[in-house]
């Protein structure tokens, strides 16, 4: 990851991402981060926010871990920036997905039709 | 799966992180559609190049999709004529659940597809976090989460 805002796909696990996004709370956090030009501080999403100023860290964290947020320092305080391009695992995933259900489905039908 | 046949209600898990839906009109009676999805022998004829599946629930088993990807079923519910449910988890350790659910619409069966990303079992080092993810299950749906579902992370 760079600190330019971009990612290289390569670096983001699926996983780690979808895993990161399963928590509904750090949904939200990741959302509120978004609609504030991208870029927060935990303090500043504690104002709008019905979670605690530690808790907010602590999403933040993992979402940095997962590659979906960066940090840098402003003083006593980190400012958190939303990583474009890091939500791109779980668009794949379900295009995947996607994928593979359309081949299932068109087998069910091939099979219904020859019953 | 709920009885009613409303999937929303029992899908709309607050911890799904990412989710895939379908419905498709199958273009056949409600019996041939349920014959379909829950006979093993017809399961193998479409829901992958290989499947050996147990349709029960508590029931395993293992799917090889077409495209090499070999997983291991654990089915959840089992509702005659309604519906059928389970979780699937391949060497990469990403868990999902899948329900297909069958409702007829002007006298042809409906299957309705819902696949979603439950967890991602390395993430996770104990299982009461696994079972925070199925809260929302039915109960008999997480008393076999707990007693055999999680043999998988083991």
């Amino acid at each position: 990851m760079s600190d330019t805002g971009t990612v290289d796909a390569g670096t983001i696990d699926a996983g780690t991402v979808l895993a990161a996004l399963a928590d509904p709370t750090r949904r939200e956090v990741l959302a509120a981060v978004a609609a504030r030009a991208g870029t927060a501080t935990a303090t500043e999403l504690a104002l709008e926010l019905p979670i605690t100023r530690q808790a907010i860290t602590k999403h933040l964290t993992v979402l940095a871990e997962a590659g979906l947020v960066t940090s840098v320092r402003h003083g006593r305080e980190a400012r958190y920036r939303v990583v474009a391009g890091s939500l791109r695992p779980a668009a794949d995933w379900i295009a995947h997905t996607e994928a593979s259900w359309g081949r299932r489905v068109d087998r069910l039908q091939r099979h219904l039709a020859d019953r | 799966m709920s009885s009613d046949g409303t999937t929303q209600e029992h899908l709309d898990d607050s911890y799904e992180a990412a989710r895939f839906e379908q419905v498709v009109d199958l273009g056949t009676t409600i019996d041939a559609a349920w014959a379909a999805v829950s006979d093993p022998g017809e399961l193998a004829q479409w829901l992958g190049t290989s499947v050996e599946l147990d349709v029960r629930p508590g029931g395993r088993g293992r799917v090889v999709d077409d495209d090499g990807t070999v997983r291991e079923v654990l089915v959840t519910a089992v509702d005659e004529r309604q519906g059928i449910a389970w979780h699937w988890w391949g060497d990469d350790g990403e868990l999902s659940s899948v329900e297909l659910r069958l409702d007829e619409h002007e006298g042809r069966a409906r299957l309705h597809i819902v696949e979603m990303v439950v967890a991602e079992p390395g993430r996770f080092d104990d299982r009461s976090a696994v079972a925070r993810c199925s809260r929302r299950w039915t109960a008999a749906t997480s008393r076999l989460w707990h007693h055999v579902g999680a043999t998988a992370f083991a």
